[in-house]
């Protein structure tokens, strides 16, 4: 053997194998022992039959092994699984319950991190996510007034790339509603205009054309492969082309993917940047005209506040009398912060707290449920002990149930998951699905394991800790007392939970009913807008005059926007007066532009002077109505016939137009100027009276009569205004889902207790109702002790939702009142229900026969 | 009187003739050649580590060797006790041999 210099190691899984069937300090020598013999059979009779002889020796080790170990562990696990069902099965309702509860609360906490995960994954599907930036400006007014706005001048993307050699890549991206000609049909649709470096800074594929190419000539237009196939169905889109208004006919240069939900940037095509000037005559150096978004790419590592400090002033550099200084947002950051700090990044807090809370609470109801149980099963536990089962053991008994109940609720939990998921997706407007990936394995597996282990810790550790000759003889009250406390705060907690959401869900409600039935200062039934292209502009007398000859419709009117959209403003610093002080200055006004029946389709009324009015040929263009904010604002006393110079352009106030809130309920009123020379893009009509499907129909048949080719798109007003508030609407059914099952699971939970605590307190019952006590009594002491924890569970609520609801309000301008008796009803509901709860158990419980409760003794 | 085993007796025998070569392994060859019969690893371990837990024999570590795939031997030492019971038995065997002949067949005519 000694002649051999090379030496064979053992294979690594005999190798392992040994070391584990030899447990004890000695493995290392034994495996050393093996490994020499085999070596010494190999150089003797070759490597096979060493190896045939090694794993010989294993198998021939192993059966013993298993015999002596894994055999008794597995019957003692038996034994575990076998008391566990029967435990189970022994108290099938609150078997159920405990595990009903736990799945509630795991499917909630599944949707929650679905909703969450889905709003932070919003633009990070873009390779270059982290290197991107949105650049927004800020302006800065001597009242401390600070404007945000993503809104920059054409001019400011070549020249931030110019300026500053840190930014890699620029593009400008502006969205306009254009329609657009295919070869049979016309299509109205999102077209964005961007640079050429677009489809190289986000990571939107290219499924046909070239990368470099596609929009390199202004004579260019990539589509999104829906928009293709709207155009032209099934067929090659690349060799055909799309007229842009009546003269220009552009090839198809690329098809793109379809844009993922997850994106902020939303459009239906793409047109380079270029052909605005191409086709429209737009000067590119307009330094003015705030319209443009624009994003630049930065190197890998570089931070974005130092470029940031370099571009600041570059926009009134070039414009002296601008006042913005250009900031730099983080792509990724841009949906869920808006530029205040605010935005949607609170809501998934809020939620991600909920969700957290739910399963909170329903682990809660799984430990108190599970400790109530203890009482029966510490007889159990004290056999066990005594005939010799070690505290480790109880644990590992009792942690390994609650480890299987809490697999068994995932399990439900999920199919749960995926009977509710399509209404939460209808809920959450999104198309979730639940993608099992190892990630979400992971995680499931960790929040069940989290689940057992906090459910099932406390119950371990008492139950394991009871002495077996108190049990034995007994005297079980007495360590069950030590575990009151804590199950008294336990209920208390998730019942302030519900009533907190409750609260809650009441305020939303009412400040949802509170906007609305706040008179917005403007008419909101019957009126549908759409939007025009230049072929109904230019035949809207014609229209107007044959649609106005049925008597079913009111009144309509263009204008540049409907009255509830977000307008575009002016600079304050453009805007003076006649009689203007120096003191006196406006942070901006927002300019809406109309036509003649604007104020009558939308029933606004005036404050002092008069609308606009076909009988003055001066009104167009020369005429200005202000609102009274805006005249408040300024300070001008009779503002009817004063200047007001705009820029270079002098105008004269006609009117004072009646306060109407033109923005939502999230903001106070605003100075607005109406004026009548703007590009006018939308038609709103008022109908009256009931035939609305009929009059419809005869306003699409006018529209196709007058302007063949035209689609009919349109929208009611009032929906309109409802989307104002979606957030808020989503937020308020989601919170009411919430409440509600928070209110299901407590009580779920105080209905288990209830029935155990009764159940221990029977022979004190028989004893009071043999001294004479009556049923009513008995179901007074029993209810009024659950009475209290809800009243305290009351008082916890209360600030914690005056605190919320406060800070929740803080968002609108206009506010419901707080009303103090909302929560007291809040409350007594909640005790109500909790009354409800207990009431089968105490009622059950006053009338057994005393007999029956004490005859064993 | 606690008197050692065959086996028992073998191994104690084994050790104090191997001496510092004294370990498992080299016990079980020397044991198989002694005997002439097949001696399993378990067969040597087991009565090694009792007569360890009754104070016959001790053990310490040795270095590692390349053949063991670098793992140490536990070598084996007799202890007093140990050469006291190899004692003990051998003048029992003496004892019970004293006036006997040579055991033959001649012997059961």
């Amino acid at each position: 053997m000694k002649t051999h210099n090379k030496t064979k190691k053992t294979p690594a899984l005999a190798g392992w194998l040994l070391k584990q069937l030899f447990p004890e300090d000695g493995a290392d020598t034994v495996v050393g022992d093996f490994a020499e013999e085999y070596n010494h059979i190999a150089g003797k009779k070759g490597i096979v039959l060493a190896r045939f002889w090694l794993w010989a020796q294993i198998l021939i080790s192993l059966k013993p092994y298993i015999i002596y170990s894994f055999l008794w562990r597995m019957n003692m696990f038996k034994n575990y699984l076998k008391v566990a069902l029967r435990n189970i099965l022994k108290h099938k309702g609150y078997s159920f319950i405990n595990l009903f509860g736990l799945a509630i609360g795991l499917a909630c906490t599944i949707l929650i991190s679905l909703w969450v995960t889905d709003e932070l994954s919003y633009d990070r599907f873009h390779k270059n996510a982290r290197n991107l930036f949105c650049v927004y400006n800020t302006e800065h007014y001597n009242s401390g007034n600070i404007v945000y706005s993503y809104s920059n001048p054409v001019a400011l993307g070549p020249a931030l790339k110019s300026t500053c050699p840190e930014i890699l890549e620029q593009t400008r991206y502006i969205i306009q509603s254009l329609c657009l000609g295919g070869e049979e049909r016309n299509f109205v649709m999102d077209v964005a205009f961007v640079d050429p470096s677009f489809l190289k800074m986000f990571s939107f594929p290219l499924l046909k054309g070239n990368i470099n190419t596609a929009l390199k000539n202004p004579y260019s237009i990539v589509l999104t492969e829906k928009s293709a196939a709207r155009f032209f169905g099934s067929t090659h889109p690349l060799e055909k082309s799309i007229k842009i208004g009546s003269k220009h006919l552009v090839p198809v240069t690329g098809v793109m993917a379809n844009i993922p939900r997850q994106s902020q940037l939303q459009f239906d095509c793409l047109i380079p940047i270029s052909s605005l000037k191409e086709f429209f005559k737009f000067d590119m150096n307009n330094w003015g005209m705030f319209a443009f978004k624009s994003y630049v790419q930065l190197p890998e590592g570089v931070n974005h506040k130092e470029v940031e400090r370099k571009i600041a002033g570059i926009i009134k550099k070039h414009n002296k009398t601008a006042n913005e200084s250009v900031g730099l947002q983080p792509l990724t950051a841009v949906h869920l912060h808006d530029l205040k700090g605010e935005g949607l990044m609170g809501y998934v807090y809020i939620f991600s707290a909920m969700g957290i809370l739910i399963l909170l609470v329903a682990c809660i109801n799984y430990m108190s449920l599970a400790t109530a149980r203890s009482t029966q099963r510490a007889m159990e536990v004290g056999l066990r002990k005594v005939v010799g089962a070690s505290r480790t053991s109880l644990y590992g008994q009792f942690m390994g149930e609650s480890i299987l109940l809490s697999f068994c609720a995932s399990c439900m939990a999920l199919i749960m998951v995926h009977l509710v998921l399509p209404y939460f997706n209808q809920l959450a407007e999104k198309d979730m699905v639940l993608s099992y990936s190892f990630l979400f394995i992971i995680g499931l597996t960790g929040i069940a394991l989290f689940t057992s282990l906090f459910a099932g810790s406390y119950p371990a550790l008492v139950l394991s800790a009871l002495k077996p000759v108190q049990i034995l003889k007994r005297s079980r009250q007495k360590t069950m007392e030590r575990s009151w406390g804590f199950r008294r705060i336990l209920v208390t907690l998730q019942f302030s939970l519900s009533i907190f959401l409750i609260i809650g869900v009441v305020f939303i409600y009412k400040q949802m009913q509170f906007i609305q039935n706040k008179n917005l200062g403007f008419h909101k039934e019957n009126i549908i807008c759409m939007r025009m292209d230049g072929n109904i502009n230019k035949n809207y007398r014609a229209l107007k005059d044959e649609l106005l000859k049925n008597p079913h419709i009111m009144n309509m009117a263009r204008s540049n926007a409907t009255p509830e959209a977000k307008q575009s403003s002016i600079s304050g610093h453009l805007i003076r007066w006649e009689g203007k002080q120096d003191h006196q200055e406006l942070a901006g006004i927002h300019l809406l532009g109309v036509d003649y029946d604007f104020m009558e389709t939308y029933g606004i009324s005036m404050a002092e002077g008069r609308f606009f009015d076909e009988n003055f040929s001066t009104d167009w263009g020369k005429s200005v109505i202000l609102n009274e904010t805006a005249i408040q604002a300024m300070g001008i006393n009779s503002p009817v016939g004063k200047q007001l110079y705009l820029g270079k352009d002098t105008c004269t106030i006609v009117g004072v137009i009646k306060d109407f809130h033109f923005r939502s309920l999230h903001h106070q009123l605003e100075p607005l100027l109406i004026v009548m020379n703007w590009s006018l893009s939308h038609i709103s009509i008022r109908l009256k009276g009931k035939k609305i499907q009929e009059t419809l129909q005869f306003i699409k048949r006018t529209i196709k009569k007058i302007i063949p080719g035209s689609s009919f798109l349109y929208e009611f007003f009032d929906e309109r205004l409802q989307s104002q508030y979606k957030g808020e609407r989503r937020m308020e059914k989601l919170v009411r889902s919430m409440a509600l099952l928070a209110i299901l699971i407590s009580c779920l939970g105080l209905f288990g207790l209830a029935s155990f605590t009764t159940q221990q307190r029977t022979k004190e019952i028989g004893i009071r109702k043999v001294l004479g006590a009556s049923v009513g009594k008995v179901i007074l002491l029993l209810t009024s002790e659950f009475s209290k924890w809800v009243i305290a569970a009351n008082l916890i609520a209360w600030p914690m939702a005056y605190w919320s609801i406060t800070k929740w309000l803080q968002g609108f301008a206009y506010r419901a009142p707080i009303e103090f008796h909302i929560f007291l009803i809040s409350g007594a509901v909640v005790l109500l229900l909790a009354l409800l709860t207990v009431s089968y158990q105490s009622f059950k419980a006053a009338r057994t026969n005393p007999v029956e409760s004490l005859k064993y003794e | 009187m606690n008197l050692l085993t065959r086996t028992e007796e073998l191994i104690l025998l084994a050790v104090w003739r191997l001496r510092e070569k004294a370990y498992s392994v080299e016990i079980r060859k020397y044991l198989k050649e002694v005997t002439a019969s097949y001696w399993s690893f378990g067969a040597v371990y087991m009565p090694l580590d009792r007569m360890v837990k009754q104070g016959y024999l001790v053990s310490s570590l040795a270095d590692p060797t390349p053949q063991r795939g670098g793992r140490s031997k536990r070598i084996y030492r007799l202890t007093p006790a140990g050469m006291e019971s190899l004692s003990r038995i051998k003048k029992m065997q003496k004892t019970i041999w004293e006036g006997l002949p040579e055991p033959s067949i001649e012997e059961l005519k």
